[in-house]
């Protein structure tokens, strides 16, 4: 794909494996300032929320239940496992 | 007032979880007391127009246009915005993949609409939409709520049923998209396919995942785990660790840096249990784990386990199920 500049790229996840950050690097950072830009100087416009996170909350937790199936050998565990897979009506 | 819904197309067919996030908005349609249109936007629209309508929508507005033929981004937001306006819809909604999340941000933003990305349930309350979005990995949720008259969302695949098809019809309206080639910044160069025909993971109804465990002789774990994936028509997952260790490419990797799935049944082969890993899955109907160590975290999430050699315990499988299912 080719597009003109200026332009929006995201990239995947997959894309690299960041580097360690090395000594001299995070001694760097730590001296860095960050320029802090008020939301008015850059002309941003009306930055009043669209849209509003409420009622944040913990899911609820799963009934954590493990039916383990046991057998003699792995013919007898599999088909006791399709047995159950087979009843779920999931397959 | 109205709803409208993305159905998005791949190779021009619908992607099924168009249909699921379709099937929904025609409840949330009823509750608001208004219709549900449905946009198809490709080279070809006629064949998804149709099946729309038999999904639940009643207008569906088609942009056919030479220069959909491809996704690009700037298009496609444009071909929808012409359908939000024609539709006067105050309820957006696509499927969640690569593709509509960014196109519902894009819209989104230039209608200066609040957006719910990522949903995984929407309701009505008081006559506006309020979206169930799961943030930091699944561990919290939280509703999001409008305070724009246009609201956008972008729905989770596989978060709702997929609907009845029915013998209903749908009116069909075209809509111009008001571009010209030039108009589209984008330029397509080339097009490579990544992969065969195997089943997508995203949307997949069953997933067989392998993890760390099928290092013992990886060609052949990751063979075993094909073979069973393919007597159930299943996509094929795998651990971040089975990525890392260079056993499958990562689009394959299921977890916090990977896809997040949740399919009717997910078989995590080989894999430990770490809660990154978790995070991608965890929201699957039924978990079965298939592992050496009896006491692996994966247990404690499982629905059903086995405690076995999985290169004994999987081809053991695979011939039960070609069994039972032939």
């Amino acid at each position: 794909m080719s597009l003109p500049l200026p332009a929006v790229i995201s990239v995947g996840k997959e894309i690299n494996d960041p580097r360690f950050p090395s000594f001299m690097g995070i001694r760097k950072a730590n001296r860095a300032t960050i320029p802090v830009v008020p939301a008015a100087e850059l002309n941003a416009g009306d930055l009043s929320r669209r849209a509003n996170w409420t009622n944040i909350r913990k899911p609820d937790e799963k009934a954590a239940s493990c039916t383990i199936f046991d057998g003699a050998t792995a013919a007898e565990k599999a088909t006791k496992l399709v047995d159950a897979l087979m009843a779920e009506k999931v397959l | 007032m109205s709803v409208l819904v993305w159905i998005e197309q791949s190779n021009n067919q619908a992607v099924p979880s168009s249909w699921e996030v379709l099937g929904k908005a025609r409840e949330l349609a009823d509750a608001l007391g208004t219709t549900l249109g449905a946009v198809v936007l490709g080279d070809e629209t006629a064949a998804a127009a149709a099946a729309a309508g038999q999904y639940g929508a009643d207008t569906v507005y088609a942009v056919t246009s030479p220069l959909l033929a491809e996704y690009r981004l700037s298009a496609y937001a444009a071909g929808l915005r012409q359908a939000v306006q024609a539709a006067g819809a105050t309820v957006v909604l696509a499927g969640a993949t690569t593709r509509g999340r960014e196109v519902s941000a894009m819209v989104a933003c230039s209608l200066d609409a609040g957006l719910a990305p990522d949903a995984s349930d929407l309701h009505i309350e008081s006559g506006k939409l309020v979206a169930v979005r799961p943030v930091y990995s699944n561990n919290l949720l939280t509703d999001i709520t409008f305070s724009s008259d246009i609201q956008v969302a972008s729905v989770r695949p596989r978060s709702f049923p997929m609907p009845q098809a029915s013998s209903r019809t749908a009116e069909v309206k075209s809509l111009d998209l008001g571009l010209g080639e030039d108009d589209i910044p984008e330029r397509i160069l080339e097009v490579q396919s990544s992969g065969g025909n195997e089943v997508n993971l995203v949307d997949a109804t069953i997933v067989v995942a392998g993890g760390r465990g099928v290092a013992g002789d990886s060609a052949k774990g990751f063979a075993l785990i094909s073979d069973l994936a393919a007597s159930m028509g299943a996509a094929i997952g795998a651990s971040r660790a089975a990525v890392d260790a260079g056993f499958v490419p990562y689009k394959y990797q299921v977890g916090q840096t990977g896809r997040t799935v949740r399919p009717d049944v997910y078989f995590a082969v080989g894999i430990s249990g770490a809660i990154q890993h978790l995070a991608g899955m965890g929201g699957s109907k039924v978990i079965v784990a298939i592992n050496r160590d009896a006491g692996a975290p994966i247990f404690e999430k499982a629905t059903y386990g086995i405690v076995g050699d999985l290169y004994e315990v999987v081809p053991a499988l695979t011939a039960e199920l070609k069994k039972r299912l032939a």
